[in-house]
């Protein structure tokens, strides 16, 4: 199957400051993607690289197995909702599906009517006055009623309260299920990550941590508590905690040993890299 | 007319999506923002065009017997709002307006450097491109106690300005008053005695008397509707130039 996602050497500068630098990536099919990494770490450039709002300094990128944006059917492929889901402020809920109705052939009227009916939205509103949780809704609905083969969003639920939070993530979920589609959502917020993604890439400093499915990672990495000097044979360590240090095993944990190996969360795994990476700048990378 | 519609409709056209962020829902749907942009240019442009057509009318229809007593419908504010012109004028600042707005990417700049460049552009093509168009021909007029006595400007030496000729011709440039010989009259003692000793209306008279003439280029009155649709081919091509530039920046990916 085609990747959904595929760079390699993907670099983006901006005058002098690199937003994200020499990044390989191959992301199957499929997967719902959690893109972590500090404010700044080059989230929203990978993203915008792969709507094809821009473009490259060097490297490639292909979503889809197609430039990003390359034509209409391209575009109608791939859903994107901006960081604070940009909407038309004096338009109308019901104009913005009139919008995606119209420059969208694959529109689909029913799903946008059945997912904003369940949210008690008037579609009379002017956008400008949602809340922000109506906000976001309103933007997803219209990303997945083009029915596209890949959803992109940019730190969706960063500035909502627990419970709206909690609804759009909700809603994202039954969304892609719905449409069979893959998502891609970046994150600073571990928690929402952990709840909905089953591929996990960590961006720092510009480049690419760590990227791979989560069961995958969640079973070569543990915890090795006890004596810090006593590491399984070929454990990488990534970081060290007072409760411990977080490894990277080369292969199934051999049995027996002086240590404690505890299995890790998806959040502590994250923190692990973001936390090398604030460490070791320069070497960050492999 | 042209350069607040260019301003107002024109430059907010893209500018302001791309201040609010609106061109990131827009550009992900399944139209190319080359066609987004045509569809918008095209739609607000024919638009503007109909408005500015509607007022050029009117306009015309209000002031046309003025402008027919007057001979005066070379002159560059009058050239400027009747026939086509109006029209070229339009389609000209609205592109600007959005080319402008893209490539500012904030509105009220955008729309201060459309007045700005559209108003530079209104005072240089008249006076620097404008008489261009034809060759100007070379002609002589006797100076009439009439039509000294219309002069905007008689200078103490001769210079004058304001010289409207019979037949409405767009006097392009004139030499200063000649006497019968060809030679600037204004040294002349009898020319100084008029200018110290002649009231204001005794003045055209007294200079009229010695049988002065002056040598102009003018553009002849009959050449009006061609300088109309050169004027409009003129600014037609610059909207269209600028509409290609603008294409070509929009498809290239910005940096946002």
């Amino acid at each position: 199957m085609t990747p959904v996602l595929e760079t390699s050497g993907l670099t983006k500068r901006y005058g002098r400051r690199t937003a994200l630098a020499d990044c390989d990536l191959s992301v199957p099919a499929g997967r719902v993607i959690g893109l972590v990494g500090a404010n700044g770490a080059g989230k929203s450039t990978l993203l915008h690289l792969a709507c094809g709002l821009t473009a490259p300094s060097s490297g490639s990128i292909r979503v889809l197995g197609a430039a990003p944006a390359a034509d209409p059917a391209h575009l109608a492929r791939v859903g994107f909702v901006a960081q604070g889901a940009p909407l038309y402020a004096e338009l109308s809920v019901a104009d913005h599906l009139e919008l995606g109705a119209r420059l969208n052939p694959r529109w689909d009227a029913d799903l946008a009517r059945r997912r904003l009916a369940r949210l008690d939205l008037d579609p009379r509103q002017r956008a400008g006055r949602l809340s922000g949780g109506q906000r976001a809704q309103l933007a997803l609905a219209v990303a997945a009623a083009k029915r596209p083969d890949l959803l992109i969003f940019d730190e969706p639920a960063a500035a909502l309260d627990p419970l709206a939070r909690h609804a759009f993530l909700e809603h994202l979920m039954e969304s892609v299920r719905e449409l069979g589609a893959a998502a891609i959502l970046s994150s600073h917020a571990l928690p929402d990550v952990a709840w909905v993604c089953d591929y996990l890439i960590v961006l720092a400093a510009s480049r690419i941590q760590l990227a791979g499915e989560v069961a995958e990672l969640l079973a070569t990495h543990c915890r090795i508590g006890g004596d810090p000097a006593a590491l399984p044979p070929g454990a990488e360590t990534i970081s060290r905690t007072d409760r411990g240090a977080v490894v990277r095993l080369p292969g199934p944990l051999p049995p027996g040993g002086p240590w404690r190996a505890d299995a890790l969360d998806l959040e502590e795994l994250a923190l692990a890299y973001l936390d090398r990476a604030e460490r070791l700048p320069t070497e960050a990378h492999r | 007319m042209p350069g607040i519609l260019g301003a107002f409709w024109g430059a907010p056209l893209v500018a302001r999506e791309l201040e609010n962020g609106t061109h990131r829902l827009v550009w992900n749907q399944s139209v190319t923002r080359g066609r987004w942009l045509a569809a918008k240019l095209g739609v607000v442009g024919l638009l503007s065009l109909t408005l500015a057509g509607l007022y050029s009318l009117l306009l015309s229809w209000a002031t046309g017997p003025v402008t027919a007593v007057l001979g005066n419908r070379f002159e560059p504010v009058v050239f400027a709002a009747h026939g086509p012109a109006p029209l070229g004028y339009t389609a000209f600042a609205f592109v600007l307006g959005t080319t402008l707005g893209l490539f500012c990417r904030r509105t009220v700049p955008a729309m201060a450097a459309t007045l700005l460049v559209f108003t530079v552009l209104q005072i240089t093509v008249p006076a620097v491109v404008r008489p261009h168009y034809e060759t100007p021909v070379r002609t002589s007029v006797p100076l009439t106690a009439d039509l000294i006595g219309h002069l905007t400007k008689i200078g103490t030496y001769g210079d004058i300005d304001g010289l409207r000729v019979p037949g409405g011709p767009w006097v392009v440039n004139t030499t200063p008053m000649l006497d019968p010989s060809g030679h600037p009259a204004g040294h002349a003692a009898w020319f100084q005695d008029c200018m110290d000793h002649s009231s204001y209306a005794e003045l055209a008279a007294c200079l009229a008397k010695g049988n002065l003439h002056v040598d102009i280029s003018e553009q002849p009155a009959a050449r009006y509707w061609t300088f109309q649709y050169v004027e409009t081919a003129l600014f037609t091509t610059l909207a269209a130039l600028l509409a290609a530039l603008a294409t070509w920046r929009i498809r290239h990916p910005l940096t946002t």
